[in-house]
């Protein structure tokens, strides 16, 4: 069987671009951006954008075009079974993220629907909680996650996954035309209202002046680093998986280049909006991508002194369209895998995928509604949630893009992928071996350890206490968690590489 | 996300508070008043709340006082702490820059060129040959 093609370089781009552009690329750079020092984080992370983040696209996205392979076949052909291993093994981890990542589209679709009016009303009751009327936004969003309403909005949002990806890239394609000119389009409008709020333009000033002082810090270029890792997908196979439907001629370096440059400048045009949003109305961001996402835009939008409707619609139709074009990748990098290998019909394949999905997507959103303890100091769903996030999100897409640079870098050995793909655009490949080689796994390495270390200081480590009601609980979730994730990736890992493919 | 579980305390600080700055929004060493509608005994500035680059002001303050004078050090996000006899209260603020900060502006058009700029290079020169047949 022919493996389909994308039917135009725009297609895929726009494919790749959108997989890329996801929710954190809108609220999760601002808020990393702010906490990091703002103008002593951005130079960091201009430069680890060209020095680690382009050349590993370029490695992903060479790899799938070289080998017409998803990730864990491409890795079979470089390092045998231990390659294939790590590629199922990352695809996984995708997996389950994909799962949560589901669970936090599923609210954006509630804030959505509240947006039409209820979320801009000043409180909302909250019959389960121990304080009965809570301020909006956070009031409307607590009103969501514990209602069955939040299951529903699971599954409609698992639906529109399904349908999308039901006959792979060219139901993707058609998607993405329509969903990736629209995000740009959205966010451009939200600029040009930040920037016409009274001093909206000072919090540009903000983002970009630099500090050198703090820039000195190390904690600034992980968090610029650990940034371009996740914004871009990388360590996920997504972008191996695209590019495998690509033809071996295609320029992958010039379609690496394309997809992070425009990544970033999403995140750059992001930037300006959200940032003039704070300024304008002096919100401070706190905590989280969830709290930036669900508390401090919507806050800031409620503020407007006109058309508050229209950009909170006009908000949350952004997210969903960018948390779409992503998970709909994640989607597709396992399926294309499991086709690749095992031949089987992609309609099987999605059937088996999205009902294990669905089941796992609502495990992450039920504990929410069944807790009566939404007390004031967290709850087991959202626990269950940010652990699975710490290790799947944070760890696994380190590993995997370290053991990858490795991996391409020394065996394949990365010479050889250079010596097979063209390129139009400007490309120093004696820079590219030596960033593969040797900086990037240094400094990824720097990372895992600086990581590593910090778990047994930090909130995961042997420090680690939460404010669940259940004290016993508290203790055991964490490790719990941990072991699931690495014994059911690992698990099902090997039994995906030693099982037999289809004859081809 | 390591800090979700904060979202519960979110609504905690975002009540409004009974600080006033005149004239607003203060600008970077440009001396404003603080004002109060009770006696207060402390007031502290946190310049970039929630952030690595958070720093503390003291306000000197002859308590009970009801109007401090202060000359803003940082531009940027700020809070205001104000402490009175019975509790804690604060407010968030921004502080405009005194000058148009030049480097600024400087890394903000050469990082919107190089990425809008170079994202429309690399599509320019993808889509001046069609995609190649499969082979």
């Amino acid at each position: 069987m022919d493996k389909p093609q994308w039917s135009s370089k725009i297609g895929f781009i726009l494919a790749a671009s959108g997989s890329a552009i996801g929710l954190g690329n809108i609220v999760f750079f601002s808020a990393n951006a702010y906490k990091l020092g703002a103008g002593a984080f951005y130079i960091p992370y201009l430069l680890s954008l060209f020095f680690i983040g382009i050349p590993l696209m370029v490695l992903e996205m060479g790899l799938g075009g070289v080998t017409k392979r998803a990730f864990p076949q491409a890795m079979y052909k470089i390092a045998g079974q231990k390659g294939e291993f790590i590629g199922w093994w990352a695809l996984l981890n995708a997996t389950f993220i994909t799962m949560y990542y589901i669970t936090i589209l599923s609210w954006v679709l509630g804030m959505w629907f509240g947006a039409f009016g209820k979320l801009w009303e000043p409180t909302a009751t909250l019959p389960k909680f121990a304080v009965k009327e809570l301020a909006n936004p956070a009031g409307f969003f607590f009103s969501i996650l514990s209602s069955y309403k939040s299951v529903l909005l699971v599954l409609a949002i698992w639906i529109l996954n399904i349908v999308i990806v039901r006959r792979g890239i060219e139901t993707i394609e058609k998607a993405v035309r329509w969903f990736v000119p629209l995000m740009w389009i959205f966010m451009i409008i939200l600029i040009i209202r930040g920037i016409t709020l009274p001093y909206g333009i000072e919090g540009i000033y903000l983002l970009f002046t630099p500090n050198f002082e703090l820039m000195s810090s190390w904690e600034v270029w992980q968090g610029a680093i650990s940034q371009i890792l996740f914004s871009l997908s990388l360590g996920f196979g997504i972008m191996t998986a695209y590019a495998s439907y690509l033809p071996k001629e295609s320029d992958h370096v010039n379609n690496a280049v394309a997809t992070s440059l425009l990544n970033c400048s999403f995140e750059y045009i992001a930037g300006l909006a959200i940032f003039s949003i704070l300024f304008a109305f002096s919100i401070v961001p706190k905590a989280s991508t969830l709290t930036m996402m669900f508390f401090i835009v919507p806050q800031g939008i409620a503020h407007l002194p006109a058309g508050v409707i229209t950009f909170g619609i006009l908000f949350f139709t952004l997210l969903l369209l960018a948390g779409l074009s992503s998970s709909i990748s994640l989607i597709e990098a396992l399926i294309s895998a499991i086709i690749d290998k095992f031949n089987t019909p992609r309609r099987k394949v999605l059937i088996v995928f999205s009902t294990i999905g669905i089941v796992g997507s609502i495990l992450f959103a039920l504990p929410k509604v069944v807790d009566s303890h939404l007390a004031g100091n967290g709850t087991l769903g959202l626990t269950l949630l940010d652990l699975t996030d710490h290790w799947a999100f944070s760890y696994g897409l380190l590993i995997v893009a370290l053991v990858e640079a490795i991996v391409i870098g020394w065996l394949f050995p990365v010479e050889r992928l250079t010596d097979n793909i063209s390129s139009s655009f400007p490309f120093p490949k004696k820079l590219f071996v030596v960033l593969v080689k040797y900086l990037i796994p240094v400094v990824l390495g720097a990372i895992l350890f600086a990581s590593i270390k910090g778990e047994f200081l930090g909130l995961y480590g042997t420090q680690m206490q939460f404010d669940l009601e259940w004290s016993n609980l508290s203790k055991i979730l964490p490790p719990t968690v941990l072991i699931f994730w690495l014994i059911t990736t690992i698990t099902i890992s090997f039994i995906l590489t030693k099982k037999k493919g289809a004859p081809r | 996300m390591r800090t979700l579980f904060l979202l519960f305390l979110m609504p905690v600080s975002l009540i409004a508070t009974k600080i006033e700055i005149e004239p607003y929004p203060p600008i970077k060493g440009t001396n404003v008043y603080i004002k109060f509608d009770t006696p207060i005994t402390e007031v502290d500035i946190v310049y970039r709340p929630n952030s690595r680059t958070s720093k503390n002001e003291k306000i000197q303050v002859s308590p009970p006082a009801r109007k401090v004078s202060w000359v803003p050090k940082d531009a940027g996000l700020a809070m205001v702490k104000v402490t009175t006899e019975s509790n804690t209260i604060t407010r968030n603020i921004s502080i405009r820059f005194a000058h148009f900060p030049f480097s600024g502006i400087i890394v903000m058009v050469v990082a919107g060129i190089i990425l809008l700029g170079g994202a429309s290079f690399s599509i320019y020169l993808l889509t001046k040959t069609p995609l190649p047949p499969s082979t």
